[in-house]
């Protein structure tokens, strides 16, 4: 009876695993890092197209597994694999979030009503949704109190040089 | 002759000012449009009404999620975001519509609209603030209001900020906004032809990048950004509800590959994601 029960905890929590952790592969040759930092020593190489299994992101680093070794690899040096049609959405939000969606359940399928080109092209103007829209609006004593609310600080950051040039 | 008709007009419109008839103020209008056939540029009060006839037109062709809850929350964090942005003149409005679609669409004048399909894709806050914030980017930038301008022959550009004034005019409970057929029609085929095929590449690389920043001033995680295009990432372009969005953007992994420039040359604090809180709205 023990040693049914202790089953039954290894395989949900082999499950547990699977479900947080998502295969992927590397785009370039790269060192998988101890640490999410570029200064971080290296713990081995992982050559270009090479599966790794991924389980958190931490900034702009994935935590990434390798063979028997675990590490982080930047997060533009990693591609999943594309989901099929038919595929929930309920292994995505595992896959990708370092916390539980609440909404993971969605179904990706075709032919489901959504904003296409041939709804655009035949649309008609919708007046009073425009006017409901703009009743919503907020202003900007409120958002900074959302924002405060939030933990949200201010901070001073210039956009990145390609942009200063337009 | 065609010289002497705009003269001959824009003197007749300059003559208008501060007349007002049935209500209408037919100065401040005349004062859009006379504007546009002097210096054939959109100024920021014909953005405005140009962006409210887009938008209603991108309303038409879906429905308004009809939970208010979050209808104010997704304006919260947008108004947020919108306030790092350099336009602070604008009033920036942002509207969920209910369907599985996955996009966003920005008009001009500060108008932004997120499908509920896309904020289902989402997992916090600073995930839908880096949605939100590429939109802003492209207001911030006027990429649509360029768009239009390269696209159109100077004279459609004059009778859309035209037509743009005829609108203004007749907001009071008239019916008459399609007064001018032909340039209705044109605005309408500007709308359908900017939204389904979007705009270059160059601009919504620009928007995403910018979006880091935005994301960053507004003390959100500036890598949401990125992770949002994983998640676009992976999902599959033949699905009908990514259509509109694969037409209209370059692929995921092609602006993934775009915005780590973007990364490297910035010196960015972590940030917040406020996971709970954005689960507290979006159920």
């Amino acid at each position: 009876m023990k040693a049914a029960l202790f089953l039954m905890l290894l395989i949900c929590s082999l499950s547990i695993n699977a479900n947080n952790s998502t295969e992927a592969f590397v785009t370039k040759n790269v060192h998988l890092k101890a640490e999410p930092s570029n200064h971080a020593t290296a713990i081995t190489e992982v050559a270009k197209d090479q599966a790794v299994v991924i389980s958190e992101r931490q900034g702009g680093w994935y935590k990434a597994q390798f063979q028997h070794a675990i590490g982080w690899i930047k997060i533009f040096y990693i591609r999943f694999k594309a989901s099929s049609n038919t595929e929930t959405r309920s292994g995505l939000g595992a896959l990708f979030s370092s916390t539980q969606s609440a909404h993971s359940d969605v179904t990706l399928t075709t032919g489901v009503r959504g904003i296409n080109e041939k709804q655009l092209s035949e649309a008609k103007p919708n007046w009073l949704a425009l006017h409901n829209m703009k009743e919503q609006h907020t202003s900007k004593e409120v958002a900074e109190l959302f924002a405060k609310a939030g933990l949200l600080e201010k901070q001073t950051v210039q956009y990145a040089k390609q942009e200063e040039n337009r | 002759m065609k010289i002497f008709l705009i003269i001959l007009f824009s003197t007749l419109l300059l003559s208008c000012k501060g007349l007002v008839i049935g209500g209408v103020d037919i100065g401040k209008a005349v004062d859009i449009t006379s504007k546009a056939v002097s210096d054939n540029e959109i100024n920021q009060e014909q953005e405005v009404v140009l962006g409210e006839q887009m938008t209603s037109i991108i309303l038409g062709a879906s429905t308004l999620h009809p939970d208010k809850n979050l209808q104010t929350y997704v304006n919260r964090v947008g108004q947020w975001v919108a306030m790092q942005s350099e336009r602070t003149s604008l009033h920036f409005y942002f509207a969920v519509v209910d369907t599985q679609a996955i996009n966003a669409f920005a008009m001009p004048g500060g108008y932004i609209i997120v499908t509920s399909g896309l904020i289902d894709l989402l997992d916090n806050e600073a995930e839908l603030a880096a949605v939100l914030a590429h939109e802003i980017a492209h207001v911030n930038f006027k990429h649509h209001v360029k768009a239009i301008e390269k696209a159109q022959s100077a004279t459609l550009l004059t009778d859309l900020a035209l037509f743009a004034g005829d609108v203004y005019q007749a907001k009071e409970g008239s019916s008459d906004y399609y007064q001018n057929r032909a340039i209705a029609e044109s605005l309408f085929n500007s709308t359908i032809t900017l939204y389904s095929k979007g705009l270059e590449r160059d601009d919504e690389f620009h928007a995403d990048s910018s979006a880091v920043t935005l994301l960053a001033r507004s003390g959100y995680d500036p890598y949401a950004m990125a992770q949002v295009l994983q998640k676009l990432s992976v999902l599959n372009a033949d699905d009908s509800n990514l259509q509109l969005l694969f037409n209209s953007h370059p692929h995921p992994t092609d602006r993934l590959s775009s915005i780590e420039n973007t990364y490297d040359r910035l010196t960015l604090s972590e940030g917040e994601i406020l996971s709970d809180r954005f689960k507290m709205f979006v159920k």
